[in-house]
């Protein structure tokens, strides 16, 4: 497996952070990985690395409950700094909410490539990192 | 056979119409009375003759209203010379009877009291009806001069504008006991608003001193909220026929009560007719449909809380658990799963925090019927204080409190010292280390509330951004070690059981105000 992906985690609860983390370090699913546990540290974590590619994600696992600033607000701020970020960014909101009202709003959010419940299992984890893997590798 | 019953009973044309105008005047078989009394008194007099009569002619009968030298009270109609003269609105005068083919086999001039003459001016009404007659009747056959029959002319109209007179009073009197019975307000009100006349019903409930009506303006009475709102429904009479408005009017008791006005207005005098009922009781039923309404909606919108609140703080837990068990079945070494057995330690403690406080949530939300004891607000602090003198101490937090506007409220205790502990716990833990934490408590008396605020210096929260989650469960706001969020939850559950209210009002590095309403009246 070729280790080429960055990926961030966004998510206050520290067992999920733990697992997630877990099942990337075992199946060697990316190069780095980036743990932060609100909204406003990854952001800002962000913005200090606009013209640094080796500390750029590729995915986004996004939570939507945390402490500070939560999920959406975190998409806001995100939106306004895209145009000045040069890497393509897959954005995975990650929620244990079976909320219809969170899963609606989360279509609308074009940002978004996919809405994942909780527990995130390692297969799904896996097939989801190849894919991106296989597709970053054509262009 | 016809003709010799036209003979017998002659009636005018308008018959029908004659009967129901004078059934019309309510005068048949009333009490004998003085003014009539005079007339026949003085067409006795002055025709010099000793009957005198004011006959009504039934449709079988004729009725004497007043009756001077005369035997019975009535007589059928048949027998009565009157129902001749009533034929034609000039005098009927018959000079001797017994020589008149009409009226020669009468019994009355046959037998007793052996009428020889009569004259019989008719009793005529506005509208053209004879009604009967003002009659003089002698023993002896006579003629009456020009100045007698034009005397009884004019006395006849005067009969007539009595009998109208009396009718236009009891109907007046009717009019008036309707107008006193009605438990509505009706007022009549002059142009420039002074109150010309009321009934009973308004004079009672509004306190109006009866003997100076006209002293007191209809707008006196208007709650002062309602005064424009009245005057504008008034001033569209100029173009509408009728008005229909609602507003308060206090009462001599100083209450006030919610009032239905219909409103017209008499072109002649340009005076106001108000009939207003009073609709307060419906009102009331309104509002507490609405405060029910209310009330249903917050319910709805805690139980979507609740929802939301299985979803989150239910759901992550558990999914963290299966994660971890696939963890622990994949786990090879014996020094990992002891590793991973002290997370699955971990989340469960967490997960029986979360229940726990849900079920103190909970068993709030059922425990409406809370006992409420008398409790002083100084007392309270204090005590909240004494629990957190640790870390009053370790912050150097300087606690102030002003109770002085009110010091007492019936509470549940164990509700108010909760609430005090967590408002004042969370000022001290969201603290700025650039200042010298000050927190301050003080009570207002607002109508039937009771508002609390405790004013912080701490570090803030952004509202915007957060005021939607203050006082969900689980919400922390700072990266603080001890951000729980469980307090502000718990805190808005206890207060709302109660009917009150909790906000808060924050900048961020300057301080919050948390601002509660305690609802004294209570639901009842």
């Amino acid at each position: 497996m070729t280790k080429s992906l960055i990926i961030y985690i966004i998510d206050d609860d520290d067992i999920y952070q733990f697992t997630a983390m877990r099942i990337i370090e075992t199946h060697q699913l990316a190069k780095k990985t980036f743990v932060f546990s609100d909204g406003e540290m990854a952001i800002k974590y962000l913005i200090n690395n606009v013209g640094n590619k080796d500390n750029l994600p590729d995915i986004i696992f996004l939570d939507i409950n945390m402490p500070i600033m939560d999920g959406w607000q975190f998409l806001e701020e995100y939106k306004l700094l895209k145009p000045k970020i040069e890497k393509k960014i897959q954005i995975y909101l990650v929620s244990s909410s079976l909320n219809k009202i969170d899963l609606n709003r989360a279509k609308d959010i074009s940002e978004i490539s996919d809405y994942i419940i909780k527990p995130v299992k390692s297969e799904k984890l896996i097939g989801l990192i190849e894919d991106l893997e296989k597709k970053t590798g054509n262009i | 056979m016809f003709l010799i019953m036209l003979e017998e009973l002659p009636a005018s044309l308008n018959e029908e119409e004659r009967l129901r105008a004078l059934y019309n005047y309510k005068i048949l078989d009333t009490p004998k009375d003085e003014k009539f009394n005079r007339f026949v008194e003085l067409a006795s007099l002055i025709c010099g003759v000793p009957i005198s009569l004011i006959t009504l002619v039934d449709e079988k009968r004729q009725w004497f209203k007043a009756n001077k030298g005369f035997a019975f009270n009535e007589t059928s109609r048949d027998l009565a010379f009157c129902q001749y003269a009533i034929m034609d609105n000039n005098i009927l005068e018959v000079e001797d009877a017994t020589k008149d083919g009409r009226f020669k086999d009468n019994r009355l001039v046959k037998d007793d009291p052996y009428i020889r003459f009569y004259a019989g001016q008719p009793l005529i009404d506005p509208n053209g009806h004879a009604l009967g007659t003002l009659c003089v009747i002698d023993k002896e056959p006579k003629q009456l001069t020009d100045f007698q029959k034009k005397t009884l002319k004019y006395l006849a109209d005067g009969v007539v504008e009595l009998i109208i007179e009396r009718w236009e009073k009891e109907e007046l009197e009717i009019f008036e006991k309707l107008f006193n019975s009605s438990k509505d307000l009706i007022c009549i009100i002059n142009e420039n608003g002074f109150i010309v006349k009321s009934n009973k019903s308004f004079e009672k409930n509004l306190g109006l001193n009866v003997n100076n009506k006209a002293e007191y303006t209809f707008f006196e009475f208007i709650h002062s909220d309602d005064l424009l709102s009245t005057k504008d429904e008034i001033y569209k009479l100029e173009d509408v026929e009728e008005i229909k408005f609602e507003n308060r009017v206090q009462t001599i008791n100083k209450k006030y009560l919610t009032i239905q006005w219909s409103c017209t207005k008499d072109d002649v005098t340009g005076n106001l007719f108000a009939i207003g009922r009073d609709v307060s009781d419906i009102k009331k039923v309104e509002s507490d449909l609405e405060i029910l309404t209310k009330k249903l909606q917050n319910q709805n919108y805690q139980l979507l809380n609740y929802a939301h609140i299985t979803s989150h703080n239910l759901r992550s837990p558990v999914s963290n658990l299966s994660s971890l068990l696939y963890l622990y079945e994949e786990s090879k070494t014996k020094e990992d799963k002891e590793f991973l057995f002290k997370k699955f330690e971990q989340v469960i403690k967490q997960l029986s925090t979360t229940l726990e406080e849900l079920m103190n949530a909970l068993i709030i939300k059922q425990d409406i019927n809370i006992p409420k004891v008398k409790l002083n607000f100084t007392d309270v602090i204090l005590k909240a204080k004494e629990s957190l003198i640790g870390q009053i101490i370790l912050s150097k937090a300087i606690i102030t409190f002003d109770f002085t506007e009110v010091n007492e409220i019936e509470y549940p205790k164990a509700y108010l010292e909760s609430i005090f502990l967590n408002l004042l716990s969370n000022a001290i833990k969201y603290r700025s280390d650039k200042r010298l934490p000050t927190i301050h408590f003080q009570t207002k008396v607002l109508g039937n509330h009771i508002i609390l605020t405790v004013k912080d210096n701490g570090l803030g929260i952004d509202l915007i951004k957060n005021g939607d989650k203050l006082f969900g469960l689980n919400k922390v706001f700072h990266r603080h070690p001890e951000s729980k969020g469980f307090g502000l939850f718990i805190t808005k559950t206890q207060i709302e059981s109660m009917n009150g209210q909790i906000s808060a009002e924050s900048i961020v590095d300057v301080g919050t105000t948390f601002k509660i309403i305690f609802n004294i009246t209570g639901n009842d």
